[in-house]
């Protein structure tokens, strides 16, 4: 059939910004202008005489299209938005309007399309639903308390007082705190989810829309509604701040509050507050803030050098040999002399507090970040078994050790390194150092301070031991010079006796070495000697004891009695200490008999073995007793009812006594009138390793 | 040359008897040694011109020796030596009756002066 030409009219088509297409009733494309050569891509030349379909596929396919045609066919026209797919394979949208050409008899002969390239608009469009899409969801179901506010009128009230005058709307706002209420009012509550409902104790979102937002505002929290406003003001993208508010029931809430808008919702005077419920977060890191302000507080001040590792570099180090089948790591170390220096170069100190400044004679922490190497340099067989211990499995390691300072100082200290899974997995190692320099020197002041006491008592003691002393001494003193002059009358006789005399001689030379002996035994008594440690058999420390005294006894109308126990063990200690402590009791006991009358002065000395591996030694007089007042000091410095005493004697038999792993009391005796003094001293067993040795104690 | 002297020594102390038996004998006496008060009271016999013993003995001392001695009426001149120095004592002593009372160390000097005096009596 004849068609109309064409291309009659395509220069003004070419013009038209739609696109222009005219197919036959066989939809092939009869027309095709610039705009549809700029839709589709495909040119004119091209797509004359072929079919439409075949070209540009649509939105639903064939049978759309056959759908859409019998629309045109019947209603002379259709319209609608189609999504096409242009040569390059992207998506089109276009908005299209056919309408169906009939010839002079009203016969159709042509759909003719219009379409208008709204690509652009539709994916904002899209764009726009996705995101009010998500929003929606988000508004609903986040654990943000989401309100949507009106905030026109609270735009209007500025614009009113701008027109009044006032420029600087902060301050205005800041010193109208009921025009701030106001405000409050004016901004409406449009929309809440759920969580905000949840939050300020609503039951459902009616409760909140269409109130002003006054009522959940503190006064406390007026200043951040001001500046909220004047974010808004100021155009400004968005605002955060911490701050508190109030629910439906007066409750507190810590918030964190935040209010945005987009351009769009700006325009339209929208707003929307986001409001995180801080309260929980709040409080944990009001917690935490405390907990780490006590822990920096601690570690900063405690009087103890503190110090924190890192072992990152040496864990790896030590799982890699685990992993090659080394168990025992002192070994490794053995085999390996250098790596124990690789190892102390692959630890480094990290954080130190105040007291290790001080300690080690730094100025700052940052002296002494970096590897600990330094430190070691006096004893690094300290950490050698720190790394040992750690490899084992321990959690920990303690040893007093000494170690370099920065200051050219090597000092004693007790170190105590931490490693408890939780801080080994990150790699963290505490140490703790205390320096004991002061408590070994005190230590050691004590010992001498002791020992003097010790001393004093014996020189005291000896000194009230006069008869004793000049009898011991006398005695072959006296015999020597009687000995002597004997001698020298035999030899001015006529006829000497050389016998007499050779037996005479012989008699000094004994005397002599009995009186060095005895004065020897004095004076270790009264010497300022270091304690030693022998084997002492109970039974001869008596029997010398006894003897020393023996004439003080004597004097005294003391009589003595001696019970010691078969078979006894004996004990480990000094021999002059523990001589000192019995000669100090029985010189007591004699005191106590004084004013007793003769014939009733009574010293028992006994041995007894406790169950317990203890021997005790009891010194029993027949003397008064003791008082009460007596029986609770008697081991009291400076406590003693002689006139002439010091009263250091007990107290001394008591540290003596203690220092020997034993105990000392005084009481009244059950079976008789008088005092009972028992000092017990650990039996040693048998086949024990006898020793000599001279210690500090 | 001997003689017909006999001294009795009451000394606890061994070597100090032994050497005051040595040294009377190397004056030409008899000497008899005691090892206490008891035994010279028990088992004294004999002539005995002097006696020279020790004040502080364990049992019976020497001024009680002499004491009882003399309350026996022994008439033997008595020498005690001590190595105590308190007065009392001396006082003691010589209310025993004691002729002289020498403090150990003695100078020998002092007690042969003892002696002589003793012996003359």
């Amino acid at each position: 059939m004849a068609g109309p030409e064409w291309t009659q009219g395509s220069d003004l088509l070419d013009v038209v910004h739609d696109s222009v297409i005219v197919r036959d009733l066989d939809g092939i494309i009869r027309q095709w202008n610039a705009a549809a050569e700029a839709q589709y891509g495909w040119r004119r030349d091209e797509v004359i005489g072929r079919r439409f379909g075949d070209l540009i596929p649509c939105q639903g396919g064939a049978a759309a299209l056959a759908e859409q045609e019998t629309q045109v066919h019947s209603d002379g026209k259709w319209e609608g938005v189609l999504r096409r797919t242009s040569r390059g394979g992207g998506e089109i949208w276009v908005d299209i309007r056919w309408s169906l050409r009939r010839d002079g008899e009203g016969q159709p002969l042509a759909i003719v399309e219009t379409g208008r390239d709204i690509t652009a608009k539709r994916r904002a469009e899209q764009s726009l639903e996705l995101n009010e899409y998500r929003f929606r969801n988000l508004f609903q179901a986040m654990a943000v308390a989401f309100w949507e506010i009106d905030f026109g009128g609270v735009t209007e009230m500025l614009l009113a007082e701008k027109a009044k005058g006032v420029t600087d709307f902060r301050a205005f706002m800041t010193g109208n705190p009921a025009f701030v209420r106001r405000a409050m009012e004016r901004a409406r509550i449009l929309d809440v989810n759920a969580k905000t409902v949840e939050l300020f104790g609503a039951r459902d979102p009616a409760d909140m829309v269409g109130d002003g937002v006054s009522r959940y505002w503190p006064d406390a929290s007026l200043p951040v509604f001001v500046e909220a406003v004047m974010a808004s003001v100021e155009a400004k993208a968005n605002f955060v701040t911490e701050t508190q508010l109030v629910d439906l029931s007066g409750g507190a809430i810590d918030v964190l509050f935040t209010v945005s808008w987009s351009p769009e919702s700006r325009k339209r005077g929208i707003i929307l507050l986001g409001i995180v419920d801080m309260s929980e977060r709040v409080k944990a890191v009001a917690a935490l803030a405390q907990s780490e302000r006590k822990y920096r507080s601690l570690f900063h001040h405690i009087p103890i050098s503190l110090w924190q590792l890192s072992a990152r570099g040496i864990v790896p180090v030590l799982a890699e040999l685990r992993a090659q089948g080394v168990s025992d790591l002192a070994a490794y170390f053995e085999a390996h002399p250098d790596f124990l220096d690789q190892a102390m170069e692959l630890i480094t100190v990290e954080e130190v507090n105040d007291h290790t400044i001080r300690l080690f004679g730094g100025r700052d922490q940052d002296e002494f970040v970096g590897p600990i190497t330094h430190y070691w340099k006096a004893s690094p067989e300290t950490l050698r078994r720190s790394l040992i211990a750690r490899f084992r499995g321990a959690e920990s390691h303690t040893e007093e050790t000494r170690v370099c300072t920065l200051d050219g100082r090597t000092i004693d200290i007790l170190f105590s390194s931490a490693f408890p899974p939780a801080l080994a997995d990150l790699g963290i190692t505490i140490v703790g150092v205390v320096d004991i320099a002061a408590r070994t020197a005190a230590e050691e002041a004590l010992r001498r301070v002791q020992a003097d006491f010790a001393h004093a008592a014996r020189v005291s003691m000896l000194g009230e031991l006069t008869a004793s002393i000049a009898h011991e001494v006398n005695q072959p003193l006296a015999a020597i010079a009687t000995n002597g002059e004997a001698g020298l009358r035999w030899l001015a006789r006529p006829e000497p006796d050389l016998g007499e005399v050779n037996a005479l001689a012989a008699r000094i030379v004994a005397d002599a070495r009995r009186a060095a002996d005895i004065i020897s035994r004095i004076r270790a008594m009264a010497s300022r000697r270091e304690p030693e440690q022998a084997m002492i058999a109970l039974d001869d420390i008596i029997g010398e004891a006894l003897l020393f005294l023996r004439h003080d006894l004597q004097h005294h109308q003391v009589v003595t009695e001696v019970r010691l126990a078969p078979d006894l063990p004996r004990v480990r200690g000094d021999r002059t200490q523990i001589q000192q402590v019995l000669v100090n009791l029985a010189m007591n006991a004699v005191q106590a008999m004084t004013d007793m009358p003769e014939g009733q002065r009574r010293l028992v000395v006994r041995t007894e073995l406790g169950g317990d591996g203890m021997i005790s030694t009891i010194v029993e007089d027949s003397g008064p007793g003791l008082g009460d007042e007596q029986a609770h000091r008697l081991f009291e410095s400076f406590f003693s009812t002689k006139a002439s005493g010091m009263g250091m004697g007990l107290p001394i038999c008591r540290s003596i006594i203690e220092a020997h792993g034993g105990r000392i009391e005084g009481i009244n005796r059950s079976d008789a009138r008088g005092a009972r003094f028992t000092f017990t001293l650990p039996a040693i067993a048998p086949d024990t390793l006898i020793e000599t040795v001279h210690t500090k104690v | 040359m001997s003689s017909q002297i006999s001294v009795s020594i009451v000394e606890d102390d061994e070597s100090l008897r032994l050497a005051l038996v040595g040294l009377i004998r190397s004056l030409g006496h008899n000497a008899r040694g005691f090892g206490s008060a008891e035994e010279f009271l028990e088992k004294r016999d004999g002539p005995c011109n002097c006696v020279i013993t020790d004040i502080q003995m364990p049992g019976l001392s020497g001024i009680e020796m002499t004491r009882k001695l003399r309350e026996s009426g022994y008439q033997a001149p008595v020498i005690m030596i001590t190595a105590r120095t308190e007065a009392a004592l001396e006082q003691q002593a010589y209310a025993s009756g004691a002729l002289c009372v020498l403090h150990k160390p003695f100078e020998t000097g002092a007690l042969l002066h003892c002696l002589e005096r003793a012996l003359a009596a």
